[in-house]
């Protein structure tokens, strides 16, 4: 397989017939052969599940390239462009698998939400805690009660504390996982301004629950 | 009761091996979540269409201009981007070996 240039890649890749099949089926390869050091932390390469994955990701790629030829500005290598793609791909469908059977809904129980105080936790009576850090502890659950809409207490609970993935979350509350990021930044904003209303600051909140 | 719910969600998962996180644990990763907010963030598919050309970038010890510090806070923020650029960025350094 030669090495190709960027303008090699868009040339052939648009030029249908052979050349492009040729440009498609070594894309394929370096897809194929670049994955395994992007998914270790997530499937073993001697998992059977591995080589349909990959597979079924490189097949994905190569659509989605061609569907997207016209946007590759030429800032990274070919190659790095189409990875980046690729790994969207792999790490979107591993998510969704990994929290497949978990609904949002059971995640962070309803009943929760509706009660102020028991967004974070029940903890009051948690023994390990200083008065100071209960105290700082209720003052932060009634400001996200006050704060931020419902459906921005359970993104933020769902993402930051049990490490549901973003795009996970904003599947099931049918929306993109860009626009459920947005959401949340409004959220932090209004909690970090509100906190600061309060006298409170996170980096001081953070302090006092890290000195033990 | 949240020992209960984080043992069902993480039952067969690869965090499943992982401590019950507890209240200071949940405290401090809102608050740090709170102390990496900014006014003026990238959003997820601001920082997807710059990826590559930073990850590139990193890789190669060059400066990645203006946008660096925007990347680089919706990175601490975001852990479905930093996961991808972490993989990105292993792919990049099998390339270079």
């Amino acid at each position: 397989m030669s090495k190709r240039t960027n303008q090699d890649w868009i040339s052939a890749l648009k030029s249908g017939g052979i050349k492009q099949e040729d440009a498609l089926a070594d894309l394929r390869l370096i897809i194929i052969n670049s994955l395994p050091y992007s998914l270790n932390n997530w499937i073993q390469n001697s998992d059977p599940r591995f080589e349909p994955l990959t597979e079924e990701v490189s097949q994905e790629t190569l659509l989605r390239v061609l569907d997207k030829l016209d946007t590759f500005e030429g800032r990274s290598q070919f190659t790095t462009w189409v990875n980046k793609i690729a790994v969207r791909i792999a790490l979107s469908e591993l998510r969704r698998r990994q929290w497949k059977n978990i609904s949002l809904d059971e995640l962070i129980d309803e009943n929760k939400l509706k009660h102020p105080t028991m967004i974070v936790s029940k903890s009051a009576s948690s023994p390990e805690m200083s008065i100071e850090q209960k105290d700082i502890l209720k003052r932060i659950e009634r400001l996200m009660a006050q704060e931020l809409t419902e459906k921005q207490r359970k993104a933020l609970v769902a993402i930051s504390i049990y490490g549901m993935p973003m795009e996970e979350v904003a599947r099931r509350m049918n929306t993109s996982r860009n626009a459920l990021y947005k959401l949340l930044h409004d959220a932090r904003l209004r909690l970090k301004d509100r906190m600061k209303k309060e006298g409170l600051s996170p980096q001081e909140v953070l302090e006092i629950f890290e000195a033990g | 009761m949240f020992e209960k719910i984080f043992s069902w969600i993480t039952r067969g998962s690869p965090i499943s091996t992982q401590p019950v996180p507890r209240d200071k644990e949940m405290i401090t990763k809102l608050m740090s979540m709170l102390n990496n907010t900014h006014e003026k963030e990238f959003s997820c598919d601001e920082v997807f269409e710059l990826l590559d050309q930073y990850a590139e970038q990193i890789i190669k010890g060059e400066n990645a201009g203006q946008f660096l510090s925007l990347i680089k806070q919706h990175l601490d923020i975001c852990k479905d981007c930093s996961e991808e650029y972490e993989s990105l960025i292993s792919i990049l350094n099998a390339e270079l070996a």
